[in-house]
């Protein structure tokens, strides 16, 4: 384990001294003042424009580290080669995956851990105490949606080039979403073989749109338990699906 | 001689790397064999593109053979061996976001796991070898070409390997630079380290080689001593231009 936590501290480094990521930080930054700005224009909507513009942000921030990060953090180790130096050492390419994919976990949580608690000072959420379950578990299905899209293109970047696997990532990130609309309109259209054909990318598809909790709604009248473990069950197994199946193709790789 | 007796022992290595649609395949190892004995220096000679960085990058597992095996002191690969190993990749590209003492740092957990406190003396003394102590608080993106290789080389004798496998580990470096690392792989040879090196640059392989291992177009044609070799052909670099004309020939 600690080889492992040897990889993660060192690509958790690596992202920190990244200008990429301090950029990603502005901007969320900006997001805020804005969602501040426009909350303070309305008259009675200031918390809700606030709370959705606020959680939009931190999805964004997290999202955009997920996707730059997770589609470059292999393919520059193979490219650079300097993957050859680690992996001569006593690590197997498994563990290899691993402390890559736990430093740049570690990193999102750190942004992410941020941000939200930037959001939670704005919106004064140390005066209402019943909010605070809903807050954090809106953040952490944020989080697991970011690590999911993540996993999803480290694994794709080691099938395709890092600009393609970053846009299939965001194409991953859009259907998941999307989902619900696609099924919506295809049981509209009353064509069987339409409905099948979502039902299908239901199952290849992480369905993000069952977790999008990001609005006002959800942080005053909360969150069920049920629907709460339903999602942390659904986004693990993604997780691990794919965590599997990068170090498997991994393993069979040649670093020419 | 048991398989023990050698550090490294390669039989009947094959690799093909599959073309695209319109591309021949490539068949860049063909039955390479060789064995580098234990307490020898063996350099590894071939042109550019012969199969000499293939090779390496096979014995550690970069590259999956398609057939063939590798043994290291009678056993195949595993991490047990691989915390005997250091290694110099060809232009070692090193993450230049960490320092010289961080790069050593986390060399040293990979193969212990932790940092103890024998760490400290030992990245100590790998970096005063290498004459980067008043560097190693830099980071590596502020180094020279010629401080990365040393770097380099320093991360490799740190955990004090058994044998060390270098990958043209004098190219890019000035010649205050080579007599260096020429000094470095003496004193190792001192320690009774196994040394296996590629180079380009034959003089060196004069210097400080027992052992010869030639390959041309992924074949490997001569393995022996280098006396041998220089006794056919004079002068290594006269043998060099030679051998490679007769494509095939005679193992040595």
């Amino acid at each position: 384990m600690g080889k492992v936590y040897s990889l993660a501290v060192t690509t958790l480094r690596e992202m920190i001294r990244e200008r990429i990521f301090w950029i990603v930080i502005v901007m969320a930054a900006g997001l805020f003042a804005l969602s501040f700005l426009m909350g303070a224009l309305s008259f009675a909507e200031q918390r809700k424009i606030l709370t959705d513009f606020g959680f939009l942000s931190i999805q964004i921030a997290a999202l955009g580290v997920s996707l730059f990060s997770g589609a470059y953090i292999l393919a520059k180790e193979v490219e650079k080669q300097t993957c050859l130096l680690i992996l001569s050492r006593p690590v197997t390419r498994q563990q290899f995956i691993l402390g890559k994919t736990l430093g740049l976990l570690a990193l999102i949580t750190l942004l992410m851990g941020a941000l939200a608690s930037v959001l939670w000072i704005l919106l004064g959420m140390w005066k209402e105490p019943s909010m605070w379950k809903a807050f954090i578990e809106i953040c952490i299905g944020l989080w697991f949606e970011s690590v999911v899209i993540l996993c999803a293109v480290i694994l794709f970047s080691l099938v395709m080039r890092p600009v393609l696997a970053l846009a299939a990532g965001a194409v991953v990130f859009l259907l998941g979403h999307w989902l619900g609309d696609l099924m919506f309109f295809a049981e509209k259209s009353q064509q069987e073989s339409l409905v099948k054909v979502v039902e299908a990318l239901q199952w290849v598809t992480p369905n993000l749109y069952r977790f999008n909790w990001k609005s006002a709604y959800f942080l005053e009248n909360g969150i069920s338990n049920s629907n709460f473990l339903w999602m942390i069950a659904h986004m693990s197994g993604w997780t691990l699906l794919t965590v599997v199946v990068t170090g498997f193709l991994f393993r069979r790789k040649d670093i020419v | 001689m048991s398989t023990e007796a050698f550090a490294i022992k390669v039989t009947k290595l094959n690799k093909t790397f599959k073309g695209g649609i319109f591309e021949k395949d490539r068949h860049i190892l063909k039955d390479v064999s060789f064995s580098i004995p234990k307490g020898t220096t063996t350099g590894f000679v071939g042109g550019n593109g012969s199969g000499k960085t293939t090779s390496i990058k096979c014995l550690f597992d970069f590259i999956h053979p398609d057939s063939g095996t590798i043994e290291f002191f009678g056993q195949p690969l595993s991490n047990d061996i691989k915390t005997r190993i250091g290694y110099l990749p060809e232009r070692p590209y090193l993450y230049e976001f960490l320092t010289g003492t961080e790069l050593l740092k986390l060399h040293w957990n990979l193969c212990f796991g932790k940092t103890t406190p024998e760490f400290y003396d030992r990245a100590r003394e790998a970096l005063n070898k290498v004459d980067l102590l008043d560097a190693k608080d830099r980071r590596l993106r502020t180094y020279s070409k010629g401080m990365l290789q040393r770097v380099g080389i320093a991360q490799a004798i740190m955990t004090q390997p058994d044998l060390l496998i270098l990958d043209e580990p004098m190219s890019g470096l000035d010649p205050d630079g080579r007599l260096m690392v020429k000094d470095i792989l003496r004193e190792e040879q001192k320690r009774g380290v196994t040394l296996f090196f590629s180079s380009h640059l034959l003089q060196d392989m004069e210097e400080l080689c027992s052992n010869l291992v030639v390959i041309n177009h992924g074949k490997i044609f001569f393995e022996g001593q280098i006396n041998t070799f220089m006794a056919e052909y004079q002068s290594l670099e006269k043998a060099f231009r030679e051998v490679k004309l007769k494509e095939g020939g005679p193992r040595g």
